[in-house]
């Protein structure tokens, strides 16, 4: 009779976060990325300036931090019924297979997005060698016109825009780049919790916090940097942001705006807190890591990402650029930031290279959360250890990154992955697990459940906000998002083969991942473990249970 | 319990009623087309000013000669005619005039706008203007039609409300990270 192979042999103790800040930290990172930076100031100016705030605020209160409280927990639950993975630990909390299946999204959403994302990670990497190696010099191209069509064709070339393929000259370099960046990020998963992703969290995260002070700094000594334009200064760039227009306030559409971007920012509904919260001790503080990791990423967003970018867009461009550029993350990204740093003179070579940089450490520490949530799974429903379960998340990676490389014209596969699973699927994701948390388990019983260990109570009122307020606005963004979108994306999953086959990838994954599912649940049945896993260590136990293993 | 349903009506019936007064909207309308939301922006450009007639859908800009100048005085408007043009810099950058037709962009060659009525918003430091377009395509095509917008001059210096909330909103997320990365090092015990 052949041996069973175990089940996780890397759980428990060897896969617990080192420190408390450590988990924080690494939450933080996965929630800090480029859209801190390049999303949230154009939907702010776009949206009432500062009054934007206003429902921005009142979002993070209603729905981002309660659906992330809900995840910390639900995900510390799982943990210590030794489940690490989404699939499994909404079948715990949820009590039925279903949930197994659908938690398939939890796995489906970080492994789909970082086809892509490892891909732009790449193109900072890229960009920053470039203004590092003065490489990248658009001064040299002459007025504002010709740098602004020499940034096109540089983005172009980065990432294979014009045409499908990998090519010389083009975007095999980024190819090369996206081989390095791919390797330190299966390198530090495969590390671990403590031994790989925390370290590196708890390094890059400080670094880059300096490198957005640098560029902030630089950005508000700026001054009227052309007399010819004496309107284009500091202080027209951040009323250009902040001054505040109240009519938007009575525009559905500016609420909306406001909840999906605060949404969006903190990666709830992303796979990835639910993950981490699983590696937590049973008496370590959900309620305070969930704010804590919030007011991480708002610090990002609001006091980094609010005064630098469209400030210096508006500083040397000018207010019409900025409105025009501010709805594009990849064009205010990575075409008109080189137009700025060329206008900065001497520093813009610095500058641009220390802004990519921190570029891409955002990236990076926003990856490496990605990976994990799928290499728990592959460990948890396969019985494989870390190194059979690495593989098998490279082969699944290394076939959706290739093919976004590969098809990037248009970035059409790209969009489409983005689209479909790392928009839309994010939203279902959380609805799902708001509703499991707070309909099934029970509101009274998940805020009793995240009472274990806090050293800050939930506020009563949020009883209502998880039980109506947060499910409700969840529901109506999704219905209004869906009316806006779907029929535009699926005119295009129509029209163009790239998108096509984006879809048949993201299908091929469902399929492979709920097969998965369905093996795990053979072998927790042949070990005798039902849908909620092993049964809570007794008090005098400091962490969760020897896990899967045996 | 009661106070909370209360409490949650009350803010269910402010809510539902700021849309009751949200403003009217402000469109250009084609012929015979669907109105397309836009605004009627002034800029203070170095030398002259401009204006540019700007949504999601729509953008005819052009010199504004009979200038509004920084006192707003936008009854100059009334009764002029403005040439609209194929494309105007705005920091050095060229932006091309367009009207989205049937779901597709068609640039603008030429064209014209005429402000017909001049009348202000109560308390604001805006206008609403009433008028007419007609532009010609680069392709031949032409498109006319009328609009009905709120004129603004745009000053983008940072306002005293601006500031503050800016600096209301720096601080609060750097208040709300202080205390919980303290409770968190110094005030819980450790794990």
């Amino acid at each position: 009779m052949s041996k069973e192979p175990e089940i996780n042999p890397n759980q428990g103790q060897s896969q617990q976060w080192g420190t408390k800040v450590g988990v924080i930290l690494a939450v933080a990172g996965s929630a800090v990325g480029l859209g801190n930076f390049l999303r949230f100031p154009g939907q702010a100016a776009a949206n009432g300036g500062g009054a934007f705030m206003v429902p921005y605020f009142i979002a993070l209160l209603l729905v981002g931090i309660p659906i992330g409280w809900a995840e910390w927990t639900m995900g510390r639950y799982g943990g210590k019924r030794g489940f690490h993975s989404a699939p499994f630990i909404l079948g715990a909390v949820g009590k039925s297979r279903v949930f197994r299946y659908i938690g398939v999204l939890g796995v489906l959403i970080p492994m789909a997005v970082s086809f892509y994302y490892t891909y732009i990670e790449a193109w900072c990497l890229d960009y920053a060698i470039m203004y590092m190696t003065g490489e990248l010099n658009l001064a040299s191209a002459g007025g504002i016109p010709e740098q602004s069509e020499a940034a096109s064709k540089i983005f172009a070339d980065t990432v294979g825009l014009n045409t499908n393929g990998i090519h010389a000259g083009g975007n095999l370099r980024t190819f090369v780049l996206w081989a390095l960046v791919f390797a330190v990020n299966i390198t530090l998963v495969y590390r671990g919790i403590s031994g790989g992703i925390e370290k590196f969290c708890q390094l890059a995260m400080p670094t880059m916090a300096v490198c957005a002070v640098v560029v902030l700094v630089r950005v508000l000594t700026l001054g009227t940097p052309d007399p010819a334009f004496p309107d284009q200064n500091v202080m027209g760039g951040l009323g250009y942001m902040w001054n505040p227009d109240f009519k938007v306030l009575a525009n559905p559409q500016t609420w909306i705006a406001a909840a999906g971007q605060i949404f969006f920012s903190l990666s709830v509904g992303f796979g990835v807190i639910i993950n981490y919260a699983s590696y937590m001790k049973k008496e370590s503080d959900v309620v305070l890591s969930g704010v804590t990791a919030a007011a991480t990423n708002e610090v990002f967003e609001v006091s980094f990402g609010g005064m630098i970018t469209l400030t210096s867009a508006f500083v040397f461009l000018g207010a019409t650029q900025a409105t025009m550029v501010a709805g594009s993350t990849f064009g205010l990204g990575f075409n008109t930031f080189p137009i700025v740093f060329a206008q900065m003179g001497p520093m813009g070579r610095l500058i641009g290279a220390v802004w990519f940089f921190m570029l891409f450490l955002a990236a990076i520490t926003s990856s490496i959360s990605m990976y994990q949530p799928s290499l728990a799974f592959f460990e948890e429903a396969l019985g494989k250890g870390r190194a059979a379960g690495t593989a098998i998340l490279v082969a699944f990676c290394l076939v959706g990154s290739f093919m976004t490389m590969y098809f990037s014209k248009g970035l059409v596969f790209l969009d489409t992955v983005d689209s479909w699973v790392g928009t839309l699927g994010i939203y279902v994701l959380a609805m799902i697990q708001l509703c499991i948390f707070s309909y099934i388990f029970g509101v009274s019983r998940g805020i009793d459940e995240a009472h274990e260990g806090a050293h800050i109570r939930i506020p009563g009122i949020y009883k209502p906000i998880l039980a109506v307020v947060s499910p409700l606005f969840l529901v109506s963004l999704f219905a209004i998002f869906s009316y806006n979108n779907l029929p535009t994306w699926i005119g295009h999953v129509a029209e163009k083969p790239a998108a096509q086959y984006a879809i048949g990838l993201i299908v091929a994954c469902i399929v492979a991942l709920c097969a998965m599912v369905y093996a795990g649940e053979q072998r927790l049945e042949r070990r005798g473990i039902g849908l909620e896993g092993l049964d809570e260590p007794g008090p005098s136990s400091d962490s969760g249970p020897a896990g899967l293993d045996e | 319990m009661k106070t909370r349903i209360y409490l949650f009506r009350l803010a269910l019936s402010l809510f539902l009623l700021s849309l009751l007064v949200a403003p009217a909207s402000a469109q250009v309308t084609p012929s015979g087309g669907t109105p397309l939301e836009a605004i009627f922006e002034i800029h203070h450009e170095p030398t002259d000013e401009s204006f540019v007639i700007f949504g999601d859908q729509v953008s005819l800009g052009g010199l504004l000669p009979t200038k509004v100048d920084y006192q707003k005085d936008y009854s100059k408007l009334q009764g002029q005619t403005f040439d609209v043009v194929e494309t105007q810099k705005h920091g050095g950058i060229d932006y091309h005039s367009f009207i989205e037709v049937n779901g597709v962009d068609k640039l603008v060659k030429k064209g014209t706008v005429t402000v017909s009525e001049v009348s202000p918003v109560d308390g604001m430091p805006e206008a609403n203007v009433k008028g007419t377009y007609r532009v010609e395509f680069t392709d031949g095509g032409a498109s006319e039609g009328d609009f009905q917008l709120v004129a603004s001059v745009k000053d983008y210096n940072l306002n005293t409300l601006g500031m503050l909330l800016m600096g209301l909103s720096i601080f609060s997320v750097w208040a709300l990270a202080i205390f919980c990365y303290k409770k968190l090092l110094f005030d819980s015990p450790d794990d």
